[in-house]
């Protein structure tokens, strides 16, 4: 299992144990921590976090991400995380 | 102003506006404005398919096992695609082609109008194959008042925005009487009434559209029907595409990334887009009731489509960065995403449909002359 650790995404700091088999919007929504999304394809960017610890596989998007952004429906964690919000 | 198909004013595209600038002559897509409507053309092309790829035969059998209340749902919530479809395969051609500006996103709008117009063609293979007589499931949507209903809803802004430009590149700006109505066209209320039409398209598909999929994978969830929802999953995905060309289009007019104008409109129409937003959430609240009103079916009611409508709309209004107007809950239907979300789970061909291995793989045209059949008897 790998370890979510969520600072302060809308209002919510918690860590969460996942499989890795759902994508870090899923997850997050399983454990009501509430996250802008809208196309849940990669395609919009509404999902954007920033990955400050750690390391997860990302599938193709049409956002372009700087360093350390990731989308939370196209990423998956490969190791413990820790994510927080983008601003 | 009237239109030409190849304007030989030379302009610079990258300083156009996305609407009512020149408009476009060189189809070129070596530059552009705004990225992301190349991006979306391009992710919508590497999506093409038929609804011929998908099996739909066990649905028919599915569907005489249904119960009559559930026959009303599945039949009408189909309906209610097809109508929305219906719209959404030609409009977008008609109302925004005569007044883009930027040769990117005249090839999004194009090729997303198309891509609506294969889902229309999904409605009628679904038909065929569920039903002895398709005919009828047609012929029955211009006769049942909810769905014209739905129909003046869903299509009042762009026919108002069509008329209005029409208008508007026959005659100029000026008072117009146009077939006994008395038209003001300026340029300003142009651009007014294409910043509404956008956002009733907005509403239209990510809003509308996603309470009819959730009707349609519903069914699914209980391993009926489920022909048809691999074919709804495939409209969902473009759907999804659909949706942020819209959103990025309201974006960038509301963060004055356009042009100025829009900027104001966006800011001058607030309560009025708001408006729009309660409206649609009326207007299919009671389409939920005509849908179960013969009662519900296991896993979906009119209460939870309900509930379901206010968090996508709260979702939706969020994505334009307008405050939801629903009190903030957690997805009623949280088996939903796993028919919206990107494919994410490794599958065995022989486990699912694989859809680029059947592409024009079948077919289906028999003549006189074939022989493969000619010992064959019944």
């Amino acid at each position: 299992m790998f370890r979510i650790d969520v600072d302060n995404i809308n209002g919510k700091t918690e860590s969460l144990y996942v499989y890795g088999d759902n994508s870090i919007l899923t997850e997050l929504e399983e454990n009501n921590v509430l996250l802008n999304y809208s196309c849940r394809q990669g395609h919009c960017g509404s999902c954007i976090l920033r990955l400050v610890k750690g390391d997860v596989i990302h599938q193709e998007c049409l956002v372009p991400l700087s360093q350390g952004e990731i989308l939370a429906c196209q990423s998956k964690p490969v190791t413990d995380i820790k994510i927080t919000a983008k601003y | 102003m009237s239109y030409s198909v190849f304007n030989q004013e030379i302009n610079d595209t990258l300083k156009e506006p996305m609407f009512f600038g020149d408009t476009v002559n060189v189809a070129r897509f070596d530059q552009q404005k705004f990225e992301m409507f190349e991006k979306l053309t391009e992710k919508q092309l590497s999506f093409f398919w038929r609804p011929e790829e998908i099996d739909v035969s066990k649905d028919k059998i599915d569907f005489g096992k249904l119960l009559p209340n559930e026959k009303h749902i599945f039949l009408s919530n189909l309906q209610y695609q097809i109508l929305l479809d219906s719209v959404q395969g030609r409009s977008p051609n008609i109302a925004f082609l005569p007044i883009v500006s930027l040769p990117e996103l005249e090839n999004w709008i194009e090729t997303w109008s198309f891509s609506e117009t294969i889902h229309s063609r999904s409605y009628t293979h679904i038909i065929r194959a569920i039903v002895n007589e398709p005919g009828v499931v047609f012929d029955e949507i211009m006769k049942t008042e909810e769905i014209i209903q739905r129909a003046t809803s869903v299509s009042e802004h762009y026919d108002k925005l069509i008329k209005h430009t029409q208008a508007f590149l026959l005659h100029g700006e000026g008072d117009h009487i146009i077939d006994g109505e008395a038209l003001n066209i300026s340029m300003y209320s142009l651009k007014k009434l294409l910043y509404l039409t956008l956002m009733s398209v907005n509403i239209l598909e990510a809003i509308r559209f996603y309470v009819s999929f959730a009707c349609s994978f519903a069914f699914a969830e209980r391993k009926v029907m489920e022909g048809n929802a691999k074919i709804i999953k495939l409209i969902a995905r473009d759907e999804a595409l659909h949706l942020t060309g819209t959103q990025h289009m309201l974006n960038l007019m509301r963060d004055g990334k356009d042009d100025p104008d829009m900027q104001a409109i966006a800011i001058e129409c607030e309560a009025e887009v708001i408006q729009m937003f309660k409206d649609a959430t009326l207007q299919e609240k009671e389409w939920a009731e005509h849908l179960f009103r013969d009662g519900s079916m296991i896993g979906l009611n009119a209460q939870i489509l309900k509930q379901y409508l206010e968090y996508i709309t709260n979702v939706r209004m969020s994505s334009l960065n307008m405050q939801p107007i629903f009190e903030q809950t957690t997805n009623p239907l949280p088996w939903l995403n796993h028919w919206l979300d990107s494919d994410n789970v490794q599958v065995a061909p022989q486990e699912t449909e694989i859809t680029s291995y059947l592409v024009s793989a079948i077919d289906n045209t028999i003549n006189s002359e074939d022989q493969d059949f000619n010992d064959f008897k019944l």
